[in-house]
């Protein structure tokens, strides 16, 4: 009975965090994350820091990152309309394709002024004229902005601090929900034994 | 039969004369168009030669008048003409947010910015690329229109691992006081790697561009390197054109080791063009990236803009912060420029296309119209070929007319 137990528990703990490993990518290729996710602006706030981590680029490449409101896997997509111009920015080039950077990410209009669309809070009213998007990608790429073939793109939304802050995302709880499956299925079995 | 014969001439003349009289009514706009296609040539830039090649697809193919289309017409000649362009008849358009006559632009092969200039000056070229601002003489017959933002990439190459240089160091290692990257990195086994800063030549608005910044002339240091393409050896050196990295990459004969380069280029090329951009990195200057933001909002030390220029009688804005462009009366010495808001100045030939190519690139989104290949405006169709080739706009904030900012040479 008690090798069943821990035989389940283990069974789901190894489950649980094989599913957080690959929640985040979806499929085979690059990934990113974007910390914090959501991201969190007070009221008034139209930029915001965040950690952009990516890996799975090509190794000394050139890296791209722009803040877009459709995938590029999107049959439509255009760089030069569905991404904002003026957050595109080059980090260096690392020799493993892995890397990290500083980013800011905007709420509201497309700050340039010259794209009709922007990133809001579910909350926000987007202006006349713009059109409202509550999940845009930072998008990561290498070597030239029209690659989409190695693009991450990385939804992510906005908050209003003061609002409602949606969950954990489950990329962080299933690892931690796993681990503390396998540590207590860990401890029953000890705690069996001691009783035996 | 005479008194009908007279009134039927009467009818006939009163035809005629009122067909003419709307005639000119029929082109959309009297301070450019004409009613007939032109043939623009445009030169100079390198570094902005693609864009200018990629919004001439854009012009050229915009919407305008319905056009005669046979051929040979009676009289000859006639083909390609706005129907109505003899004042015989109405264009049957009515969309005059495009290019209205069809007149056609084309860029010639750079030759560098400032031979660009001193052609369009000469009446070689109806139009010039410029990626530098204007001189302080000899063109004050020029308007520059900043049409883009752009910055400058100092680069290395080969295994040298990017980082950040100050101004005082990029100005040390052009002037030869700064010899080893020990001095740049802070590591003494960098001791024995000399730098190799590489020149540009001349021509070149970036060159002038980069000038500026250092507060001299890079090509001036005894350490500066020129490059060898066909490995002949230092005699046969030259300074490079912008931008391509593959005659820097290629020239082992007077540059010793690619790893110990620095060079600079422009960001939008940089990050357009791999090809151009070989193994290049690009550096930080005074610890800030380049990139979109920084360029935009000054904070990046090396921006610049980027040039459309023309003669400033042939295009001027009509009046301050307006998007529309006329042409400009002359007069008194020094010359005074003023806008020709009247009229005067001949409406057509190339003069009055110059005029409205220069009014579509600086125009507002909404006085812009659908491209009929893609659906979208010409504005957005615009916006595209400038991320395509690596640029922005000019930001809002820096903008004087329509989406362009102009600089009159003094």
């Amino acid at each position: 009975m008690m090798k069943r137990v821990l035989g389940a528990a283990a069974v789901a703990g190894v489950l649980l965090m094989t599913l957080a490993v690959a929640a985040p990518a979806g499929a085979a290729g690059p990934t990113g994350t974007v910390n914090p996710n959501p991201v969190a602006f007070a009221p008034g706030q139209t930029e915001a820091p965040v950690t952009v981590n990516w890996s799975g680029q090509a190794a000394n490449k050139l890296i791209f990152v722009d803040i877009c409101k459709k995938l590029s896997s999107d049959p439509t997509f255009n760089p030069g309309q569905d991404c904002a111009p003026l957050s595109s920015t080059n980090p260096f080039a690392t020799p493993t394709g892995s890397g990290t950077t500083a980013y800011t990410v905007f709420r509201g209009p497309d700050p340039s002024g010259d794209q009709p669309w922007g990133c809001f809070a579910a909350a926000d009213q987007a202006p006349a004229g713009i059109e409202k998007f509550t999940t845009c990608y930072v998008r990561v790429t290498n070597d030239s902005l029209f690659n989409n073939n190695q693009a991450a793109d990385i939804p992510f939304t906005i908050v209003v601090s003061g609002g409602v802050i949606p969950e954990a995302p489950v990329a962080i709880l299933l690892p931690v929900i796993g681990a503390l499956v396998l540590i207590g299925g860990f401890m029953f079995m000890r705690r069996q034994q001691a009783l035996a | 039969m005479k008194f009908k014969s007279l009134v039927a001439g009467a009818i006939v003349g009163a035809t005629l004369l009122t067909g003419i009289g709307t005639a000119g009514a029929v082109a959309p706009e009297p301070s450019g168009y004409d009613d007939l296609p032109d043939q623009l040539f445009t030169g100079g830039s390198d570094t902005t030669y693609r864009a200018n090649q990629e919004f001439d697809v854009v012009y050229n193919q915009a919407k305008g008048c319905e056009t005669i289309n046979g051929y040979p017409t009676t009289p000859a000649g006639n083909t390609r003409k706005c129907i109505g362009f003899d004042g015989l008849s109405t264009n049957p358009q009515t969309d005059i947010k495009g290019n209205w006559d069809h007149d056609v632009n084309s860029q010639a092969f750079p030759t560098g910015s400032s031979t660009g200039v001193k052609q369009l000056i000469a009446g070689e070229l109806d139009m010039a690329r410029s990626s530098r601002g204007p001189n302080a003489t000899g063109e004050s017959t020029a308007n520059f229109w900043a049409i883009g933002k752009d910055g400058l990439s100092v680069v290395t190459y080969g295994t040298r691992s990017p980082g950040n240089f100050t101004l005082a160091q990029l100005q040390g290692i052009y002037n030869c006081s700064i010899t080893t990257w020990d001095q740049i990195t802070g590591n003494p086994a960098d001791a024995s790697q000399v730098i190799e800063p590489v020149g540009m030549n001349s021509a070149s608005g970036t060159q002038a561009t980069f000038k500026g910044f250092l507060g001299f002339d890079p090509n001036a240091g005894a350490c500066v390197k020129k490059v060898d393409t066909d490995g002949a050896g230092s005699a046969a050196a030259f300074f490079p054109f912008e931008n391509d990295s593959k005659p820097v990459e290629a020239s082992t004969t007077t540059i010793t080791n690619i790893n110990n380069a620095v060079w600079w280029m422009s960001w939008a090329s940089f990050r357009a063009f791999p090809y151009l951009r070989g193994s290049a990195q690009q550096w930080t200057v005074n610890s800030v990236a380049p990139s979109a933001t920084s360029i935009s909002n000054n904070t990046y030390p090396f921006t610049r803009f980027i040039y459309h220029v023309t003669k400033k009688v042939d295009a001027t804005p009509s009046a301050v912060g307006s998007d529309d462009v006329v042409g400009a009366t002359v007069s008194g010495s020094p010359a005074v420029y003023t806008p020709d808001t009247a009229n005067t100045v001949a409406n057509g030939g190339k003069s009055g296309a110059v005029r409205e190519y220069t009014e579509f690139l600086c125009k507002n989104s909404t006085n812009h119209t659908t491209n009929d290949y893609t659906g979208n405006t010409n504005f957005v169709e615009l916006g595209n070929r400038y991320t395509l080739t690596g640029f922005i706009r000019v930001p809002a904030a820096e903008r004087t007319n329509g989406v362009c900012k102009i600089v009159p040479a003094p």
